[in-house]
């Protein structure tokens, strides 16, 4: 299956909500569904991840994929394992500093929070301060704890007491695997402010008022084509050479543009975006946690101050 | 060295950076024209290094002509009389011109001792071409102009013109207009500077009775609005406006280095223009595969432009009243730079097509809006 068929536009209302699980410890709104688009996705690895993740981005799709791609660049998995990537012990945290964790004897002790599909995966990445550890997450010394947010996503709290873990220093990888996950992400969020953007631009072709369809207005087809440039513009910046600087700066921007698409989306879809029977809400719900997913904008222009300084 | 190390290590010459210093020491209002440096650049076949050796270029492609812009900005060298004269008025010709027009204004062009500019906006219509009223009359084999032409640069230091008139009178606005070439140094043409904010001045020129002979008409007779649509296009990458934009701010952030106050809206700025860069140089990239974008290039010049707005507005809080100080007072930070910048900076989001166009197009062309 081509990532475009996995991808279409039969599949992506089924994607757009698969991420989702009823509150607490609930069981996926659809386990089976999961699995499989997840083990098509594995299977078409070979693809251009960016490529990839740009799609998925535009059908909101969520799953482990990404953080299996960004952990298997320090800790190699066999084909079929999945990764959550572990970076935060507080919502406030920047991945570029993961708070420290303890490690005594190979076992890893430690609390993340905002850990994605913790309870689906099979490892997780924890990083905290120059140190990664993989930890198997079905064992002793791990406890997976569900998280409720606003984006619907399966994030959890996960507490590790002496854990046993593959441990490595990362000093020297870890900036380069966070800027390349970074541009993955970029891609991600540029994905789902385009999509936000055409189902926005769809409806205004639908919708008339005034005697005329919303979309002969030039000041909603201007915000929308505002938006478009602002997203292209990223996009092309994802494709130059990652490093610390170009990831921080791509997913940055990209948060931005991914935010205040998902915005518009709901102000010119009016009241109806804002119900359940309208994808711009979902749009809206996403970019509240995808947006500050590898830094809130302060922490990113924060970093980008630091290079320049040194520039 | 490839092509843009050995412009750059000509543009890092003693007498290239004699000519800039020259240039940055002039009084606030002054305007540039024709350059010596645009000579040195044309004896080496640099001036249109994408065009055919036959026609004075070096052969090479678009990726090299961008280098050039960039390059020629980057050292503060003005490109805008370039840009005109080989970016839009050479392209045009090179494109769509008989082979006659080609050999007689292309090598010309190409080593720097012909500039051309472009006559388009009319006192009553800007963005809006169709509505332009300038008009060519049939006289015998030839044709007669009679028209004012408004708000266009450089056209004072030029030798000729890219004239946009009206050939026939269809009803349907697009229709029935002819690009002609026009000598500016010709009775029946008359040019005036009109002032401007900028130290650039408009140009307004008064077409009285120009006889021009068949010759003088570029591409298919009446089918002017396709031309400049299709080929305007070429020249719209985005580099110029992008260049133009990091050589301001890169200004600004030495500013803030020196008086201890980069902030994070300026590590902003920069990663914004990192992405207007990136964006630009996928239309050249198009270009060299020779599938351009219209959406694209649209995008790749609003992007950029839209910069200078928020590039400024941060000089001002870095300098504080000291950015308003112009290149006459001795106190004024980075030369009056920033100053200069403030002036010309609403010309950005005008020329080459206003914000409004390219958001048309966008809103259009890739969003089926509108």
């Amino acid at each position: 299956m081509t990532l475009t068929d996995l991808f279409d536009d039969e599949t992506i209302p089924l994607l757009r909500r698969l991420g989702e699980r009823a509150r607490g410890d609930g069981t996926p709104v659809n386990e089976d569904a999961r699995r499989q688009v997840l083990a098509a996705l594995a299977e078409s690895s070979t693809v251009d991840v960016l490529r990839a993740a740009e799609l998925m981005g535009a059908a909101l799709y969520q799953s482990p994929f990404l953080d299996t791609v960004a952990a298997a660049e320090i800790f190699p998995s066999p084909p079929g394992r999945t990764v959550a990537l572990a970076l935060r012990e507080k919502g406030t945290d920047s991945p570029a500093a993961p708070a420290p964790i303890t490690v005594r004897d190979g076992r890893v002790t430690a609390v993340r929070r905002f850990v994605a599909f913790a309870s689906d995966v099979d490892d997780l990445l924890v990083v905290g301060g120059n140190t990664a550890a993989l930890v198997a997450v079905r064992q002793p010394g791990v406890r997976t704890y569900r998280q409720d947010d606003i984006g619907r996503g399966d994030l959890h709290t996960v507490e590790l007491q002496d854990a046993a873990a593959r441990v490595k220093d990362v000093t020297a990888a870890y900036p380069g695997v966070l800027a390349r996950a970074r541009m993955r992400h970029a891609a991600y969020l540029v994905g789902s402010a385009k999509a936000a953007i055409r189902l926005t631009a769809d409806h205004l072709k639908e919708r008339r008022a005034f005697g005329q369809p919303l979309a002969r207005s030039t000041a909603l087809a201007y915000r929308l084509a505002a938006l478009y440039a602002e997203a292209e513009a990223v996009r092309a910046l994802i494709d130059t050479e990652p490093n610390p600087v170009t990831g921080a700066r791509a997913v940055l921007l990209a948060g931005a543009v991914a935010r205040q698409s998902a915005e518009e989306a709901v102000h010119l879809h009016g009241a109806y975006g804002m119900t359940e029977r309208c994808d711009a809400q979902v749009f809206y719900r996403r970019a509240a946690v995808d947006a500050q997913w590898y830094g809130t904008a302060t922490d990113l222009r924060a970093e980008l101050l630091t290079a320049l300084a040194r520039r | 060295m490839n092509f843009r190390e050995e412009v750059r290590a000509f543009l890092a010459s003693p007498r290239v950076q004699d000519a800039v210093a020259g240039m940055r020491a002039l009084p606030p209002s002054a305007e540039t024209g024709r350059l010596e440096i645009y000579s040195w650049l044309g004896e080496r076949g640099w001036l249109a290094p994408h065009w055919p050796q036959r026609y004075g270029g070096l052969g090479l492609g678009p990726a090299e002509a961008a280098a050039l812009t960039e390059e020629m900005l980057y050292a503060g060298v003005p490109d805008d009389l370039h840009t005109l004269s080989i970016g839009i008025v050479g392209t045009f010709l090179l494109h769509s011109g008989s082979d006659a027009q080609k050999r007689e204004h292309l090598p010309a062009l190409a080593n720097g001792t012909r500039m051309a500019t472009v006559l388009f906006t009319e006192p009553s219509c800007g963005s809006d071409l169709a509505a332009l009223r300038t008009e060519a009359r049939q006289d015998g084999s030839g044709w007669r102009l009679h028209g004012t032409k408004i708000y266009n640069q450089k056209s004072q230091f030029a030798d000729m013109a890219l004239c946009a008139a009206r050939t026939r009178s269809s009803g349907v606005g697009m229709d029935g207009i002819t690009l002609f070439l026009v000598p500016l140094r010709s009775a029946g043409v008359h040019v005036s500077v009109v002032e401007s904010m900028g130290n650039d001045r408009f140009t307004q020129v008064v077409i009285d009775g120009l006889r021009l002979t068949e010759d003088a008409v570029v591409g298919e007779l009446h089918d002017g609005w396709t031309l400049m649509n299709s080929l305007l296009l070429l020249e719209r990458t985005g580099i110029d406006f992008h260049a133009k934009a990091r050589v301001l701010l890169d200004t600004v952030i030495e500013r803030a280095r020196a008086t201890g106050r980069l902030s994070p809206e300026l590590a902003e700025l920069d990663a914004r223009l990192a992405a207007a860069h990136a964006l630009a140089w996928q239309q050249v990239r198009n270009l060299a595969e020779d599938r351009p974008s219209p959406g694209g290039s649209a995008m790749a010049k609003w992007y950029a432009s839209e910069h200078f707005r928020p590039i400024l507005r941060a000089a001002a809080e870095i300098d504080g009243l000291d950015s308003a100080l112009t290149s006459w007072d001795g106190a004024a930070p980075a030369a009056g730079a920033v100053e200069s910048a403030y002036r010309t900076g609403p010309s950005l989001r005008l020329a080459s097509g206003t914000s409004e166009v390219m958001l048309y197009l966008i809103a259009t062309g890739e969003l089926g809006l509108l």
